[in-house]
């Protein structure tokens, strides 16, 4: 099955879509902030990468484009709050494959992931 | 004419109060997989202690989170839990039996974050749309400390001038029971007329 790797600098939304992934059969990495998220790429290769875009350390932006500069085929959504849209648009221009908007519900996150792996 | 005009404002409040809790329902249900359904029960102005009150004291330990409101108008919100009541949330939201957190943990603090950012912004958004107004939320900060050094930090802002800030009882209904919480809002002392125009 394939490995996610869910980048979220809350903890609780980090245990619930690991939750909504590991009851779907995906194996699950978890990361908390950008920086996080690069070395866990770089370690652990996962299949997609679910990325939230406002965290500390470093931004999710900023951590897809150096996922991008280790693997270009890096196959990664972002995960967004209302009013993001230009950050959304920066992030599909720095290949970002997707992106969900918060609170993002379970058959959401499985389809983008579901669209991710194909 | 303030009174009037806060008046004005409470009224109007009372319906984006309940539109607002619809909103934050469908968010929440959206967010936990299962039906939650939003309460706004009591609507009204109040004082400090009356705040307090409503989480259980002045010295109650409370969980919750602060946003700011900004664009066309600025101002307050801030969403309070007595200490325990919070944790029933947090295990509502973690599909897990009443009881299970005993702790205001990172997990506990994330949950009462996240619930916090949606019932904020959804009552944000509600306002805006009910007075034709721009307004965008902040990300919430979280809150952890007893009742008057928090409910005091708001009132700071708008002693001044008014005195009183609105208060919104709020309840959290799923299948498996109830809990509650107190949404205070204020909107800064200088927007209030232009609030109560916009509310007219």
């Amino acid at each position: 099955m394939a490995t996610i790797l869910v980048v979220d600098d809350a903890a609780f939304m980090r245990m619930r879509t690991s939750k909504i992934l590991t009851e779907a059969g995906y194996d699950v990495v978890q990361a908390e902030n950008g920086m996080d998220a690069v070395e866990k790429y770089r370690a652990k290769r996962p299949d997609a990468v679910l990325m939230d875009i406002t965290m500390p350390e470093m931004d999710g932006l900023t951590a897809l484009r150096e996922i991008k500069a280790i693997d270009p085929t890096a196959r990664v959504a972002m995960v967004t709050a209302l009013g993001q849209q230009q950050i959304v648009l920066e992030a599909v221009k720095s290949g970002a494959k997707d992106f969900l908007v918060k609170p993002c519900e379970g058959d959401r996150v499985l389809a983008a992931v579901s669209k991710l792996c194909a | 004419m303030l009174a009037t005009a806060q008046r004005q404002i409470t009224e109007a409040l009372s319906i984006v109060a309940r539109d607002g809790a619809v909103r934050a329902g469908r968010g929440l249900s959206g967010l936990m997989g299962q039906e939650i359904v939003i309460h706004v029960p009591n609507v009204r102005l109040g004082t400090k202690s009356d705040a307090c009150d409503a989480v259980g004291g002045e010295e109650q330990v409370v969980l919750g989170a602060y946003l700011s409101m900004a664009g066309d108008i600025s101002g307050h919100v801030m969403l309070l839990f007595p200490e325990r009541r919070a944790f029933e949330c947090v295990d509502l939201m973690c599909g897990q039996p009443i009881g299970t957190t005993v702790e205001a943990d990172e997990l506990a603090l994330s949950a009462i974050g996240e619930l916090a950012n949606i019932v904020g912004s959804a009552f944000v958004n509600a306002l805006g749309d009910y007075a034709h107004l721009v307004l965008h939320p902040t990300p919430p900060v979280l809150l952890n400390d007893m009742a008057i050094a928090l409910v005091e930090s708001v009132y700071a802002e708008v002693m001044a001038q008014a005195g009183d800030v609105l208060m919104i009882d709020t309840i959290f209904e799923d299948h498996s029971g109830e809990t509650a919480g107190l949404l205070i809002v204020a909107p800064d002392p200088e927007c209030i007329s232009l609030l109560a125009r916009q509310a007219a």
